[in-house]
């Protein structure tokens, strides 16, 4: 399937595009007016600057890595002062050189400013829209109420002239849905609270006038092309001081102020980085390398009758360039990915700022967070630190699902409490501690039984799970520890397997699955009656659960009221169905089963 | 009927997939064992003709074991096939598969995003298609191969429907 899953909750399509897709090419015979009307407004008139100079500079960069022989030629005739008799004595090539890279330059800036000139974006009350490309014209919208996270990021240059990108990523999609690169700082601030706002249905200000503002917004300021976007979009100046939601999660917003959870040290993140985990990886990488060319050297001492000292002579730094390359790129990222990071609560939901030379800033709403999983590779264990990932929709495997990258467990303990709806036990730290640190199933959590120790001959006493009223605890692993929460309601559905050996000793694993993230949250070889009643218990969780709390847009007061509604409605339904159940199935049976795909409409934006 | 093995919850009587479909199944294990016996037979032939040399104790013993091994695959088949269950029960679906190596999922209505049918041109002659569901996550794998065309669509609709009633209490 081509079109992109959005498109199954789309109820009613936007006014000006037929067709409802979110991804959509339309002909070329358009002319650029019908394309674009007054209503969609140009990104920043930097950004071809910012976007291309990373190309420019990229090109010798390129070429001379590539050649690196010839860098090094260059630059010996430029110490002994050949390369400037050379220029003076015949400089056609040099000329001809250059002129070509300026060429290539200036090409690679006409481009982006072409793509700049047709990249155009409209926010309406409901979709994110943007169309793009020059020759093959692409139109992408998000819908606001889809939208899991709305995340800015700025490169160095960026930085410098005051831009920032802006990203929204939607559920389900296997990329960013919309991005626009560039806006100014403030706007981008603006637009994104203002979204951010939206798709958390929190009541905006204007509520009141509600139904009045709704068809300015759908046709802003036609007379103004080039009118900012915060200013269509962000009429309520008085929104960042609203106090928090009245209904819905409270709990996550006791002030309604801004408040810093967290902050990352730089030197307990260098402190975190170098006794991590790709600290060990390279270590023993290093040492199975020079296991390998001690071994050869020998080879060559003992059957070839070499020198010991020559043999083990050859065994030298350039052997190990690759490793520490290797090494010196993934410490990189993790410094510039950790780099003066901070947590900030805010109305929105979590705020996540940290880069080193790119700036990130995101903002992970609480109730977008399906799954979390707090690590502690085994280095760590003597500075008691620990680090948190998240899976939230939208970001797949990304970096940005690292919502801290180092941190005490009182750090983790605040961005949980947080971040993850309430344990309701009526000792959540001790629970909490337990699952991190614990081993044994003494103190609530399972582990492997004893008579299947030959399959976890380590993390015996460690793999197992405790079941609370609203999360799901898996903990696992002896060198590197994890614990993983799920919240019942997130749980998507759920599935027992068993080979024959696990059969034999009657243990099973079962796995929890969540939409695609850097979290696998499977429980590993459990006994068999145990696993088998949390199995059960968590498939009618998962059933019950939708019904139960969809916080699509957790914020709205009439959310829970059309959700009541709606239940009752779903249950008369139910009954109906069943006894209409025979004719419904007589009469489908004439449709095509080669390739139909049923789609459920239910209401639009349903969440996961 | 299945028997109930370990593994599966208490109180389901599995509903097996087409008998059609074992044929089904036959019929395309069968064409893959030929075809990937004919690529590893082909140099023990060209070996007989042109004299390649291929060493007598790799070629006999390789495709001996290739065919335990394809003869073995072929027999289980029918009751791989019977393995393959699933049950509709108040608030999910119940899937499961594998004699060696069992599992099942389950699926809640509520869950489903969307139902695929789907049908090849060997399964369309027999008149079977294979029921797909799909939750929002990745991981889940729930298919029913081999299940009669009218059972598919009586199934697509059934979830359909209980599927709307749940999500309509979103």
């Amino acid at each position: 399937m081509t079109e992109r899953p959005e498109e199954h909750y789309a109820d009613a399509p936007p006014p000006e595009q037929p067709g409802s897709t979110t991804e959509g090419q339309e002909p070329q015979q358009e002319s650029s007016e019908g394309w674009f009307d007054e209503t969609w407004t140009k990104v920043h008139p930097l950004s071809p600057l910012v976007r291309g100079w990373v190309t420019v500079v990229a090109i010798p960069v390129a070429f001379f890595s590539y050649n690196w022989q010839m860098f090094s030629d260059l630059w010996n005739a430029w110490q002994s002062g050949e390369l400037v008799d050379n220029l003076q004595t015949n400089p056609t090539p040099y000329l001809i050189g250059g002129a070509l890279f300026l060429g290539l330059a200036v090409l690679i800036f006409m481009g982006f400013t072409l793509s700049w000139w047709f990249t155009r974006y409209k926010v309406t009350e409901e979709h994110v829209m943007v169309k793009s490309g020059i020759f093959v014209r692409q139109h992408r919208q998000a819908r606001i109420d889809r939208v899991q996270a709305v995340d800015l990021r700025q490169p160095l240059l960026a930085r410098i002239a005051k831009l920032a990108e802006l990203r929204f990523e939607v559920a389900e999609g296997d990329g960013t849905a919309a991005t626009l690169a560039f806006l100014r700082k403030h706007e981008a601030e603006q637009l994104r609270a203002e979204i951010m706002d939206r798709a958390a249905g929190r009541p905006p200000a204007r509520s009141q006038e509600n139904d009045a503002a709704v068809p300015d917004l759908a046709a802003p300021d036609s007379g103004d092309s080039q009118a900012p976007p915060g200013d269509t979009v962000c009429q309520n100046p008085q929104k960042t001081t609203e106090p928090a939601a009245i209904q819905g999660e409270t709990t996550h917003h006791p002030g309604g102020q801004d408040r810093q959870i967290v902050r990352v040290p730089v030197p307990r993140l260098i402190g975190s980085v170098l006794v991590g985990g790709s600290t060990l990886v390279f270590i023993v990488l290093a040492l199975c390398l020079f296991a390998l060319l001690g071994g050869i050297a020998s080879f060559f001492v003992l059957v070839r009758d070499e020198p010991i000292g020559e043999a083990f002579g050859q065994i030298n730094v350039p052997f190990f360039v690759p490793i520490l390359i290797g090494a010196i790129f993934a410490f990189w990222n993790q410094l510039s990915n950790g780099w003066n990071f901070t947590a900030t609560m805010t109305q929105a939901g979590l705020r996540l700022k940290y880069g080193l030379t790119t700036t990130n800033t995101q903002t992970v709403p609480p109730g977008r967070v399906q799954a979390i999983q707090i690590r502690q590779p085994v280095l760590w264990r003597t500075f008691g630190w620990y680090s948190v990932t998240v899976t939230v929709a939208g970001y797949g495997l990304d970096s940005r699902s690292t919502l801290l990258p180092v941190g005490g467990a009182e750090d983790v303990m605040r961005l949980t409490a947080e971040m993850f709806p309430d344990l309701q036990v009526d000792n959540p730290e001790q629970v909490f501690f337990e699952g991190l640190r614990g081993r044994g199933a003494e103190r609530g959590f399972t582990e492997v039984p004893r008579r299947a120790r030959a399959f976890d001959p380590m993390v015996r006493r460690r793999r197992g799970f405790f079941v609370t009223p609203s999360a799901l605890m898996i903990r696992d692993g002896r060198v590197t520890r994890t614990l993983t929460m799920v919240p019942h309601e997130r749980i998507q559905s759920a599935a027992l397997h068993q080979g024959p050996l696990a059969r034999m000793i009657r243990i099973a694993t079962l796995h929890i699955h969540i939409p695609a993230g850097p979290i696998t949250a499977r429980a590993k070889n459990q006994d068999l009656e145990q696993i088998s009643w949390l199995f059960e218990q968590e498939a009618g969780y998962a059933a019950v659960a939708r019904r139960l709390a969809d916080r699509n847009q957790w914020m709205q007061p009439e959310e829970l009221d059309e959700f009541e509604k709606n239940v009752a409605e779903a249950k008369q339904k139910l009954e109906e169905a069943d006894y209409d159940a025979a004719p419904a199935a007589s009469a489908a049976h004439g449709s095509s089963p080669a390739a139909g795909a049923q789609q459920f409409g239910g209401r639009p934006g349903a969440g996961l | 009927m299945l028997h109930s093995e370990a593994i599966d919850p208490t109180g389901v009587e599995w509903t097996r997939v087409d008998d059609k479909y074992i044929t089904v199944r036959y019929i395309s294990t069968i064409t893959s064992w030929l075809i990937t016996i004919a690529i590893v037979a082909a140099p023990v032939v060209a070996d007989a003709m042109l004299g390649w040399g291929i060493p007598d104790w790799l070629k006999w013993p390789v495709l001996a074991v290739l065919l335990v091994w394809a003869v073995i695959d072929i027999v289980l088949v029918p009751r791989r096939v019977r393995a393959i269950g699933y049950f509709e029960r108040a608030d999910d679906l119940l899937i499961r598969r594998g004699i060696l190596f069992q599992r099942v999922v389950a699926v809640p209505y509520g869950r489903l995003q969307y139902v695929d049918i789907e049908a090849g041109p060997l399964m369309r002659k027999f008149g079977l298609c294979t029921v797909q569901l799909k939750t929002a996550s990745a991981a889940t794998d729930a298919t029913i191969p081999g299940a009669v065309r009218s059972e598919g669509a009586r199934l697509r609709d059934e979830l359909s429907v209980r599927g709307q009633a749940r999500l309509a209490g979103l």
